[in-house]
């Protein structure tokens, strides 16, 4: 178990070597002259050199990749050609706004997602199989945009139940303003006891999070379910239902932890679906988050914010499988 | 339905009354293309502490015959008309909870694939352990009484002596070992030590020992032949292989798309079978030093979507007759215990 933990690691570090590398050279096949950029429009040449230099984009490539890969070490992405401030300050400011919609969605498609599969393959053929199936099969055909429009448009429209967009009704922003102590907006109004901001803030996180997590949990629901029947008709099964253990112990116990491997790779993989998700969701509710902040950050051609990020994203969606393939190996010992 | 009468007074011991019998089993299939009939009125009867083999071709039904004992075929997509009666009790219609205190308990069975029977994601230990805690509480207690040992302790000292029983070594090592590190062998053994943990009246052995090499093969059969002798369990010993069944068997009995054809004493019906099947079945055995060409017996399993009216073997049969086109052939039962379903020997 040690020696595969190590050689998880040693892969990660690799993987994310890679991964860095191909986000320069990506980024630096992009158009546009970033000098230029940075220093603003209506700029004199040699306004533009100087940014040049200042930059460090006159030295040829390789000194240029030797650089960013030293600088990586010490958490530094450079400065925002955009914001003129450090890409990882920015980063960490706008990740834990985002990672608090990706982890409630990713918790609660995970938690239902397995349950219902779990309902749907123990009362094989009923009604409240054929319920479940026909909701998860609408939850993973509906586009992410649209469930988001068709989401602000019943609660909020109709109902009026939920509010439209944005992270905290604004008058609170100046009654019970939010701190900034972890960045996750629930904790901090938990810990600074501002209980009123604490019920705003989920208020408005129910209608992002339901958009995130309806294609995950239908995705991790059918597989479930599919997994579990695969399990139950195995050899194994019915051997041991042979030697008279009991339904509900070749289920849930027996029949579970066999299913539950291929579950857990789709998990690793919805962080990704998460993650590219929010992307839409942060645009269509307005949530000031990595997502918002990526697509400025396109729009204005911010290379080293858009290599920030997408080396962010990636680290994010390798540990989160790693962690998925440490769990897979704990409950399934053949996988070598 | 038409053959009730199979050996309904069998030897070893005309007196005994048998442990099982299976009595007119049909079984259907809902398949696509119509209803598959696998199994049209099987009877047979077991008595106690013998061993009886069920033997035929791919298809025949054997396996389909075990697995119906102890329900365990899925419900969805399947007919069964007739009785499988283990005492007063018919396994059939009994409930779920019933007829879990009987599998395993009572009834064991063994599998042809040792290692995808084996439960890959627990440990063989792991597996032992539940059903010695199933089935073995009070020897448990006895044994935390006598030596004051943990209750892990008195289940690990009891799966040792299962596991020495079947042949098993250097068991502290095995006992945390997955199924996908034990080789064929040691798996089957490992299965039986599990089937015969609750000292069943009954073992069932589907093709047990058919995906092992010969070597290995001979060892097992032995052993639950041994085995069972010890503990007093009668085996329904399913194979095709006829060899088997002459080495370790006391009765045969010959089955035919899904109905028992031949039932005799194993010496009697290696010296003189009487339905023209085993007689094929007989002949197609490969014999050592005599340089003939292999026998077989020409044509396949009918489809079982529809099959031949009358005898199903008919079609197959070098001594078929009119009749055998028309009726279906009823058991009949000849001297010493000999049964047939043929036309041939209808007076």
């Amino acid at each position: 178990m040690l020696l595969f933990l190590c050689k998880r690691f040693v892969g990660l570090i690799a993987l994310l070597i890679a991964l860095s590398t191909l986000v320069f050279f990506f980024t630096r096949s992009l158009p546009g002259d970033a000098a230029a950029l940075y220093i603003g429009g209506n700029a004199k040449p040699e306004q533009i050199e100087r940014a040049r230099t200042e930059l460090g984009l006159d030295k040829p490539l390789i000194v240029q990749y030797k650089r960013y890969m030293e600088r990586l070490l010490h958490a530094d992405m450079g400065i925002s050609l955009r914001t003129h401030r450090p890409v990882f300050k920015d980063l960490m400011e706008k990740i834990p706004m985002s990672f608090e919609l990706v982890l409630w969605a990713l918790f609660i498609a995970t938690f239902f997602g397995v349950s219902f599969g779990v309902i749907a393959a123990y009362f094989q053929g009923s009604l409240i199989d054929d319920t479940i199936k026909g909701f998860t099969s609408a939850a993973v055909s509906i586009p992410i945009f649209f469930l988001a429009l068709l989401l602000q448009l019943l609660f909020f429209n109709y109902l009026g139940w939920f509010p439209l967009q944005g992270r905290i009704d604004s008058f609170l922003e100046f009654t019970d303003p939010l701190q900034n102590i972890t960045g996750f907006s629930m904790v901090d109004t938990l810990i600074s006891g501002n209980f009123k901001a604490f019920f705003n803030v989920s208020w408005h996180m129910v209608l992002p999070v339901t958009a995130l997590f309806v294609g995950p949990l239908g995705i991790i629901a059918r597989l479930t379910r599919s997994s579990l029947l695969d399990v139950m008709d195995q050899d194994y099964i019915m051997a041991a239902r042979a030697s008279g253990i009991s339904e509900r112990v070749l289920f849930f116990y027996y029949g579970l932890r066999n299913a539950l491997s291929p579950v857990l790779t789709v998990i690793g993989l919805s962080v990704a679906l998460i993650l590219l998700s929010t992307f839409y969701v942060e645009m269509i509710f307005n949530w000031p988050g990595i997502g918002y902040y990526s697509l400025a950050a396109i729009m204005s051609l911010d290379y080293t914010a858009l290599m920030g990020v997408t080396l962010m994203i990636g680290t994010v969606y390798v540990i989160a499988n790693t962690i998925m393939d440490i769990l897979r190996r704990i409950i399934d010992p053949r996988i070598k | 339905m038409e053959n009730s009468v199979i050996n309904k007074k069998s030897e070893p011991a005309s007196s005994v009354e048998p442990v099982l019998q299976v009595k007119d089993l049909n079984l259907a299939f809902n398949t696509p293309r119509g209803q598959a009939k696998i199994l049209e009125g099987v009877n047979f009867d077991l008595f106690p502490r013998e061993i009886l083999a069920l033997v035929g071709e791919t298809g025949s039904g054997k396996s389909v015959t075990a697995k119906s004992i102890l329900n365990l075929i899925p419900e969805r997509s399947r007919e069964t008309r007739g009785q499988v009666l283990f005492g007063v009790k018919d396994l059939l219609t009994i409930s779920g909870k019933e007829l879990g205190t009987i599998r395993g308990n009572r009834i064991s069975m063994v599998f042809q694939n040792p290692q995808s029977s084996i439960n890959p994601v627990f440990t063989l230990g792991e597996q032992i352990s539940r059903l010695i805690r199933l089935y073995l509480s009070a020897k448990i207690n006895d044994l935390k009484f006598k030596t004051q040992c943990s209750q892990k302790q008195a289940v690990e000292s009891i799966a040792r002596e299962k596991l020495n029983e079947v042949g098993l070594t250097d068991i502290k090592r095995m006992l945390k070992l997955y199924a996908s590190e034990v080789s064929g062998g040691m798996a089957q053994r490992y299965r039986i030590a599990l089937a015969l943990i609750s000292s069943p009246e009954i073992l069932i052995a589907d093709e047990a020992t058919s995906a092992l090499d010969v070597t290995v093969q001979a060892h097992i059969l032995k052993l639950m032949k041994d085995l069972c002798k010890n503990k007093r369990t009668a085996i329904l010993f399913i194979t095709h292989d006829l060899g088997i069944a002459a080495q370790i068997c006391d009765r045969v009995a010959v089955m035919y798309a899904g109905r028992i054809v031949e039932v005799a004493e194993t010496k009697k019906i290696f010296k003189n079978p009487l339905h023209p099947y085993t007689r094929g079945l007989l002949k197609a055995v490969p014999k050592l030093g005599k340089n003939k060409p292999l026998s077989f017996v020409p044509g396949i399993i009918p489809d079982l979507v529809s099959p031949p009216r009358g005898c199903r073997f008919h079609s197959r049969c070098d001594q078929a007759m009119d009749i055998c086109h028309k009726q279906k052939p009823e058991s009949l039962k000849l001297e010493d215990n000999h049964n047939v379903s043929c036309f041939l020997y209808k007076e």
